[in-house]
């Protein structure tokens, strides 16, 4: 019998760049595929072509034993190959229902759509994943993992063979990707074939059968989930060993920097506390929603504190804005560099500049020359590679966004850096050099408070990790002490399976 | 939050002193007259309702015909530019069957629809300050607008026995100004042919400030134009300015215009501008609400048929034009104490 | 085949000056300034390029161009004042009760100063609702654009005509040189004062990062709400003042005055490089989209454009030269 999927000699080209060159892979009926690599390394074109949406330079697609030449999309769908993409395609203000069948209601007669045979259909579609979820509850009301659920069920046809997971977990927690999983596992027993576009190795050994690794558009090599290591992936990945593993380097903890008791800020922090040292990095743990972004906040002067005390060197500090927070010397890297970190549309310069205006100026007037040397230095320190330092920030990679957004920090030389989500969509490359600039910070006595919720991360970066769930501190483990099982243990109260799986297959980082 | 209120708090205080207690010498402009109790409604609707040139003229007749016949007369209709907001307040008014209406027809031809629609309510509706000939109006009163244009036409031609280039301005799209633009050209092509040029005809909006924009455009696109015939209340105003900010000299350039404020009639002491015509608007409205009044009470019959039954028309009324100029200013001035 | 080859190299220059052009509106502008002026005075030697005619164009986008000003500030953070044409006319009618001696007769500085008082106080009221109340600027100017009109036929029905000769004196006075009214010099010294300041300052510099992403601005320790609110006050001034002076140059206090000019400052500061998502233009480039489209309105009446013609010309020169950022250097991943 013919292989489900069969990818000949596949190669894309975009105008200067190319992005897949002669790829070649086959994925079996039932099987869950995994396609990893860093960014940029082709895994979402692949993905892309095969759905239709774009066209191949050259090569063949063939679906069991059949070749296929896909106009668009809807071809595609027809053939019973299904994308539930990375950006989402879901309407918040609509209904469930509206989402799955947008654009393709059913209509009566006089073209008015019926809207209980569409709310019965999509109920039919949502129950074949296994859950339920009205399908006239508007998606903005749904959790993060129930609307990808109804991305999936968008996916769904009447005869699907393919579906293409294009990072589906990106804004799951724990819990919700272990259910997402689930249906994932009961769609590929029922016989169709899944691939699974993901950059996180945890979720592949805990998923998937085979993965097929791309680097800069080629296929590096296709492995046994079960017989192969993170070290191995890594490897193939990258094409160097990149070591993501916990470093002793000998860092002595001097005075207390930070110093923040029983605060309280709205319904998401209620009970947080933590000390971190000067040389120290203190990582914050938990589940999202469990309060510890809040928590951060609360410390940066971007939230209101309800109650509480924080000291910053021994000195009561009550930041009334951001602003007095930057005086105090705290600095926060904000989680979402897109929307809250970053002036996507400005230059290197200007981005570097924005928290430290003062420095950068002749009494009142701007100076663009001081802000340029600026910029160039830490272009230099941090290995941020770009043409120049006038470089739109927007045309820069993830990782060497990531680093301009430090910088930025950086600049103002603060006493205090909260570090949320160090390298979220960063690649392995760039996540190993930004371990090593933190790493490199505290060493030089800065006060750092990382918030992440990647463990092996937690794991690598801390000296002490703080456990939170619920609003509330609930623990702190030693950093070389810790495991990713007594982390999970302490921020929820059952074990999930994802985490039971991390902690057995292959999570030795 | 509280913050936030008390800084609210404060902003709109200092607004409320601003506007509130220094307002004691200001005056808001009454848009309604005579007694409150009155048992008979007027209407009088327009754009741009509080024109000062409305309520320097129309408004007096207003009162004073309001207090004489003790009836109530309303201002009515936006306060801007807004034809379809002037429409609709002359549905609106004509709904409530008051005992008359009144509108300006002179701004747009599309008001003749309102108008009849007033009619076939049964509402008595008259037109002034520019004709709506197709609405079926009992009557128009108000200025003859293409005498309007005449007269300026021939204060021109007075001005310029030797003739030269001339340029007109006015609201284009307004139904009176082009009935005057229409006298004034037709005027000129009758008795001026050969002497006089009309090089433009340009649209002001009503605006000073834009008046005085396109004069200087047009004194650079014609250097040798001889004289400006304004047609809207602001057009005047815009011209003389453009001119003295030339750096022209009073009298070189030749200027007719409307009236506009009573200080705009020193322009032609001053010798800025050759002939200001004056519409006689007090009588506009006085007279409308006089003949609507008439027609619901004389009781007068044509052929047997009382107004009721169609039997008894409104005369229109021509309140004729006066012409400002050099010769008669001064007794202007005084009479409207203008120092 | 050496002929396609240079032909594809006129095709790639012609590129590379279009991207150019396209990259800076400034430039742009400055150049079809420059083009349209060129024809101009070439087909209309007598009439165009005459002193008198340069003075016509100057002094009339004077208000204009001291509203642009403040909306370029407004733009770069990313927000816009719909309601400065209304406040233009609430504070040069609140400038004429205050100095003419048939109102108040507090005379002409009192009256000057009183425009700029009201102008501002308007520009903390929508700064308020925008940033304390946190209404959408679009609806929050528009609800004040029709507020502030009321407000000025409250405070005066029929306007203030006249005010005062000493009052006019403010908006006649010329320079003894070229002859150009003040209006005009004022304007001159806000564009060449607010461009430095705008382009220069640390202080102004933070307008570009909140336009540039307001959450980021915010989250680097700028005080995103209260330069919003600077940012308001500024355009309320702005706008007093040109609402005074505009009264000053007609000796009149129009209640109906700046109908309808928000739009047409809106337009001249788009057309001047600002985005309507902020981040980005120049009081420069603002000055020259105000100095274009008048140009543009100077020639249509000099080459006896009909009037209905007018407006479309402008609308398609307007289209033409924003369309120009199609040709913008491709980027943002």
């Amino acid at each position: 019998m013919a292989a489900r999927l069969e990818v000949q000699g596949l190669s894309k080209r975009f105008p200067g760049v190319i992005a897949l060159e002669d790829v070649s892979i086959s994925v079996e009926r039932g099987e869950i595929r995994a396609l990893l690599g860093e960014n940029g390394a082709g895994k979402s074109t692949l993905g892309k072509i095969v759905a239709g949406i774009h066209a191949p330079s050259s090569g063949t697609v063939l679906i069991d034993g059949e070749e296929v030449r896909l106009q668009d999309e809807r071809a595609a769908g027809a053939l019973g190959i299904g994308i539930v993409h990375q950006e989402g395609s879901l309407v918040p203000q609509l209904s469930v229902a509206e989402n799955i069948f947008a654009g393709r209601q059913p209509v009566g007669r006089f073209g008015q759509v019926l809207v209980d045979q569409m709310r019965a259909e999509a109920a039919r579609l949502i129950g074949q994943l296994g859950v339920a979820i009205d399908p006239a509850r508007r998606v903005a009301e749904l959790s993060a993992a129930q609307a990808q659920i109804v991305e999936i069920a968008k996916a769904l046809s009447h005869d699907l063979k393919l579906l293409i997971l294009d990072e589906p977990t990106a804004a799951l927690t724990l819990n919700e990707t272990d259910r997402l999983f689930d249906v994932v596992r009961k769609l590929a027993q029922s016989g169709v074939s899944i691939i699974y576009v993901s950059h996180r190795l945890a979720e592949i050994f805990a998923l998937c059968d085979r993965v097929s690794v791309l680097k800069d558009g080629r296929l590096a090599g296709t492995r046994d989930v079960a017989a192969t290591s993170t070290d191995e992936l890594i490897r193939l990945m990258v094409g160097r060993d990149v070591h993501l593993h916990r470093q002793a380097d000998g860092r002595v903890p001097g005075r207390v920097v930070l110093e923040a008791r029983q605060v309280a800020a709205g319904v998401m922090v209620r009970d947080a506390s933590v000390t971190v040292r000067a040389g120290e990095i203190v990582c914050i743990a938990g589940l999202i929603g469990s309060g510890r972004s809040e928590f951060c906040e609360t410390i940066f002067g971007a939230r209101k504190r309800s109650g509480g005390t924080i000291a910053i060197d021994g000195n009561a500090y009550r930041p009334g804005g951001t602003w007095d927070a930057k005086a105090a010397g705290v600095g926060m890297v904000p989680e979402d560099r897109k929307t809250s970190g970053l002036f996507l549309g400005m230059d290197i310069v200007n981005n570097i500049a924005a928290t430290v205006l003062d420095k950068v100026s002749d009494g009142a007037k701007f100076s663009q020359a001081k802000a340029e040397a600026l910029a160039q230095n830490f272009v230099v320190e941090m290995r941020i590679s770009t043409p120049s330092v006038r470089q739109v920030v927007g045309n820069l990679s993830g990782g060497n966004q990531q680093k301009v957004l430090l910088a930025k920090w950086l600049a103002m030389e603060p006493k205090l850096l909260i570090v949320d989500e160090p390298t979220r969509g960063v690649d392995v490359g760039a996540r190993a050099e930004i371990y090593r600039l933190l790493r490199a910070l505290a060493a030089k006595g800065v006060a750092l408070l990382v918030v992440s919720s990647d463990l092996p991360e937690v794991l690598a970066l801390a000296d002490r990790i703080i456990v939170m769930a619920e609003g509330r501190t609930v623990g702190t483990l030693n950093g070389g002490e810790a495991t990713e099982e007594s982390v999970l243990r302490l921020a929820t109260k059952f074990t999930a399976s994802v985490a039971a799986s991390r902690a057995t297959v292959g999570a030795d980082a | 939050m509280l913050r936030l209120t008390k800084q609210i708090a404060g902003a709109l205080a200092l607004g409320t002193i601003l506007t509130g207690a220094h307002a004691l010498p200001v005056m808001a402009q009454e848009s309604a007259f005579g007694p409150a109790d009155a048992k008979e409604t007027y209407y009088w609707i327009s754009n741009k309702a509080n024109l000062p040139l409305f309520v320097q003229y129309d408004y007096v007749g207003m009162e004073k015909i309001a207090n004489e016949l003790g009836v109530r007369v309303i201002v009515a209709g936006p306060t801007d530019f807004d034809l379809p907001g002037f429409i609709s307040a002359v549905d609106q008014v004509c709904a409530q069957h008051p005992s008359g209406v009144s509108v300006v027809g002179g701004w747009d031809p599309s008001l003749t629809e309102p108008v009849k629609r007033c009619l076939e309510q049964g509402v008595p509706t008259v037109v002034d300050d520019g004709d709506l000939p197709d609405s079926g109006r009992l009557a128009y009163i108000g200025t003859n607008w293409t005498q309007v244009g005449v007269a300026q036409a021939k204060s021109i031609m007075k001005a310029l026995p030797d003739g030269g280039k001339v340029a007109t301005m006015s609201i284009i799209n307004a139904g009176n100004m082009r009935e005057a633009v229409a006298g004034f050209n037709a005027y000129i092509a009758a008795n001026g042919a050969g002497k006089i040029e009309i090089v433009a005809n340009e649209d002001d909006g009503g605006d000073a400030q834009k008046a005085a924009q396109v004069t200087a455009a047009l004194l650079a696109a014609h250097p040798d134009i001889k004289a400006f015939a304004g047609f809207d209340s602001e057009s005047g105003a815009g011209i003389v300015t453009a001119l003295r900010e030339a750096g022209k000299n009073p009298g070189e350039i030749v200027v007719t215009a409307m009236e506009q404020t009573p200080d705009f009639f020193k322009t032609a002491k001053e010798g800025w501008v050759n002939g200001i015509v004056v519409q006689n608007r007090e009588l506009f409205i006085y007279y409308a609400i006089k003949l609507l009044h008439d027609y619901n009470h004389s009781g007068l019959k044509t052929a047997g048929l009382d107004a009721a039954n169609g039997g008894r028309a409104i005369p229109d009324l021509d309140t004729g034009v006066l012409v400002v100029s050099a010769d008669n200013v001064d007794k202007v001035l005084t009479a409207l104490g203008v120092k | 085949m050496t002929d396609t080859t240079a032909a594809t190299q006129r095709d790639a220059l012609l590129l590379r000056v279009v991207r150019k052009l396209a990259n800076s509106r400034e430039l742009t502008l400055f150049i079809l300034v420059l083009v349209l002026a060129g024809v101009m005075a070439a087909v209309y030697p007598n009439n165009f390029p005459t002193a008198s005619n340069m003075r016509a164009v100057l002094l009339n986008l004077a208000p204009v161009g001291i509203l642009v000003c403040g909306m370029m500030l407004l733009m770069i953070a990313g927000t816009f004042d719909l309601s400065c044409g209304s406040t233009l006319a609430l504070a040069g009618v609140w400038a004429g009760v205050v100095a003419s001696p048939n109102w108040l007769g507090y005379g002409p500085y009192a009256g000057m100063l009183a425009g700029l008082v009201v102008g501002g106080i308007a520009g903390l009221i929508n700064g308020l609702i925008v940033t304390r109340i946190g209404i959408n600027a679009l609806i929050a100017t528009l609800g004040t654009l029709t507020i502030f009109r009321g407000l000025t036929y409250v405070t005066a029905g029929t306007g203030v005509t006249p005010i005062s000769d000493e009052f006019a004196a403010f908006g006649r006075v010329a320079d003894p040189l070229l002859r150009i009214q003040s209006l005009f010099w004022v304007m001159l010294v806000i564009a060449l004062g607010g461009g430095w300041l705008i382009a220069r300052t640390r202080f102004f510099r933070q307008y570009y990062f909140i336009g540039g992403n307001p959450r980021a601005a915010q989250l680097s320790g700028i005080r995103v709400d209260r330069l919003i609110l600077i940012g308001f006050v500024i355009m309320g001034v702005l706008a007093g003042l040109s609402g005074a002076l505009y009264a000053a140059r007609l000796n009149s206090a129009v209640v109906n005055a700046g109908v309808g000019i928000e739009l047409k400052v809106i337009t001249a500061t788009v057309l001047g490089g600002a985005s309507l998502k902020g981040g980005e233009g120049t009081i420069f480039g603002g000055i020259m989209g105000v100095l274009f489209i008048a140009l543009v309105e100077n020639a249509m009446i000099i080459n006896s454009v009909g009037v209905f013609w007018q407006g479309i010309v402008v609308g398609l020169v307007l289209l033409f030269a924003v369309s120009l950022d199609r040709f913008k250097t491709p980027g943002r991943g």
